[in-house]
């Protein structure tokens, strides 16, 4: 009873507008001791750069990996398509290599 | 012959569907869905006389096929294949009715869909059914052709470079377990006689190193299959290029068929390799687990929400699967049959959302919970499934996968426990941007559930609550044959452990 009476008599007269000018454990207080900011700052924030790195990671290192492995099929197989020429003396010469190639390589293993 | 005949009834609706013009749609449909319920029917009475009790493969046939090879078209059922079968014939009906004009817009007939559709479910069937190494091969190569067609020919966006990835990806994991098979015929030949029976397989003496290699060419093939990290990147393109029907059977049943080969080939006939490689096994799954999970939050497009979410969902099947525990291998058969329905409905109602939107972007659903109130609600369960809670199905395999991990693996099953936490943020997330809020410009006067969808999307549902409650009838399925899994293949169950 005391303790309501004091109350009473000191914060009887609320101001219609809360004061800007109050300590510093009065603000933390309006903050609802600061929870949801600890929550941002420490979960919320490093979470969504994590959630945002990933998805870069993911398209541009883990898909792009596979994508440049597509992409150097692809150039490889474009750049020998241009030895197909239509030449006969063109197939002639790749024809001798391979068989050069090849006796290379017997004389190579029966060395 | 039991399952050769159920298998075949898709075949035969699709003959038969070959027969009508290509102009007769609905008829092409009602086929198409006649079909499906007749075989969901044939096979729930199969089901019914399967024997929970008894040990081995049941209703099984064998006929010799290429008898120079050893080759046999064989087929059998357990506990584990059962299970994944019922999802299958079940999902295919609803997928039907859900996505009665998916077809419409696509590069060919809506004839030649539902065709496709049937051949899928005849494969789809086979390759659980299947006890033959080499006849399961051959379902789980070409399963992938209709649904390069489904993705590349009815799709949207970039449909035929997804269609593509999709099939480059597992024809490059079917190369390697194709060179694994090879080399344990050989093996088979040198000490048994020629064969591709799996039970006989697994009778092989094989020496540590070979067995690695042979485990690798199998396990990569379903890690590409499921998929597990780093080999996921085929599904989020192929979940948002395929019409969400095709998505169902994609995430579904097809991934399923991974962690299917993960318990029936690896494991079984590859003991000593599976214990080497569960470290690294156990560790891939939790990454998948997290990985997945955060890349879900990131996610704009809805379609490539539930992809990752499938793929955290994946690395908690493989850590049950690899935790080598009755109750971790439960768990995950269970959660592959309750991942079949949470993921079906999502992707069923995403459908929906997005056929009235003409959008897959999050963002533009906003206040769906006061314009289509059916539909928002029935999203928020499949969602609260997809999370795991209390009371839905995919609560019980959850916890199974925990315990029997944890059991083994305290760790691991600690690190993927945060999984679920992120799971309550990239489920609740989406469902606050889509349902709840404002409503968006463009969504006033988005109409409701039609009958036609409530009809598909209502079993689904019914399911998960069920099995969320009651979930027994699916696990005395399933416990004897992962008991048998787990301890044919060496390990036993660790000792509890407590205080007084």
């Amino acid at each position: 009873m005391i303790g309501v009476s004091i109350a009473i008599l000191k914060y009887r007269a609320v101001p219609a507008v809360a004061p800007e000018e109050v300590s510093i454990f009065t603000k933390i207080a309006r903050r609802d001791l600061l929870q949801d900011d600890v929550n941002e700052a420490l979960l919320m924030r490093p979470g969504q750069r994590l959630t945002n790195f990933l998805v870069r990671f993911d398209y541009g290192a883990i898909d792009g990996l596979v994508r440049s492995v597509a992409r150097t099929v692809t150039g490889a197989s474009r750049e020998m398509r241009l030895t197909q020429t239509g030449y006969v003396r063109s197939y002639a010469f790749w024809i001798v290599l391979g068989a050069l190639a090849l006796l290379l390589s017997i004389f190579v293993v029966t060395l | 012959m039991t399952l050769t005949i159920i298998g075949a009834l898709p075949l035969l609706g699709a003959l038969l569907i070959g027969t009508v013009k290509k102009e007769q749609t609905t008829v092409v449909k009602q086929m198409a869905l006649l079909t499906s319920i007749l075989t969901a029917v044939a096979f729930a009475i199969t089901a019914m006389r399967f024997e929970v009790d008894r040990p081995g493969f049941q209703f099984v046939e064998s006929h010799s096929w290429l008898p120079t090879f050893g080759i046999n078209y064989a087929l059998g059922l357990d506990g584990i294949s059962l299970i994944l079968i019922l999802m299958s014939v079940l999902l295919v009906p609803v997928v039907i009715i859900a996505g009665w004009h998916e077809s419409e817009g696509g590069r060919w007939s809506a004839k030649t869909f539902y065709v496709l559709i049937l051949i899928l479910e005849t494969m789809m069937i086979g390759v659980f059914a299947a006890t033959d190494v080499f006849l399961f091969y051959v379902f789980f190569e070409a399963m992938l052709i209709p649904v390069y067609f489904l993705i590349g020919g009815y799709g949207v966006g970039e449909r035929s470079q997804a269609a593509i990835k999709f099939l480059l990806y597992s024809l490059f994991g079917g190369l390697l377990m194709l060179a694994s098979i090879i080399g344990i015929y050989v093996i088979s030949g040198n000490q048994i006689g020629h064969t591709f029976d799996i039970d006989k397989l697994a009778t092989l003496q094989i020496d540590s190193l070979t067995q690695n290699f042979l485990f690798l060419g199998f396990f990569i093939a379903f890690a590409i299959k499921a998929p597990l990290w780093p080999l996921h990147t085929w599904l989020p393109d192929a979940a948002k290029s395929a019409t969400p029907g095709t998505s169902v059977l994609l995430l579904g049943v097809l991934d399923k068929v991974g962690t299917f080969g993960m318990i029936r080939y690896c494991i079984k006939l590859f003991p000593d390799a599976s214990k080497t490689f569960t470290p690294m096994i156990i560790t891939l799954s939790v990454i998948s687990i997290l990985y997945g999970a955060f890349l879900a939050i990131g996610q704009k497009d809805i379609k490539g929400l539930i992809a990752f979410t499938s793929i955290s969902h994946f690395g908690f099947i493989t850590l049950g699967i690899f935790a080598m525990t009755t109750q971790g291998n439960s768990g995950a058969t269970l959660y592959m049959f309750n991942h079949g329905f949470s993921t079906a409905a999502l992707f069923i109602l995403a459908g929906y959302m997005m056929r009235r939107r003409n959008s897959s972007t999050i963002a533009d659903f906003g206040g769906l919970q006061r314009v289509t109130p059916i539909l928002a609600w029935t999203f928020f369960i499949a969602g609260l499934s997809s999370l795991a809670l209390p009371g839905l199905s995919s609560f019980v395999s959850e916890f199974l996968v925990l315990v029997g991990t944890y059991t083994r693996y305290p760790v691991a099953a600690i690190l993927g426990t945060f999984g679920i936490i992120l799971a309550a943020l990239y489920i609740l997330i989406p469902v606050q941007k889509a349902l709840h809020g404002p409503t968006t410009a463009g969504n006033e006067y988005l109409p409701d559930l039609t009958r036609r969808e409530k009809i598909a999307i209502a079993p689904v549902i019914a399911i998960i609550i069920a099995l969320g409650f009651y979930p027994k009838p699916a696990l005395d399925v399933i416990n004897p044959t992962s008991v048998t899994t787990i301890t044919d293949a060496g390990f036993s169950d660790p000792a509890p452990t407590g205080g007084k």
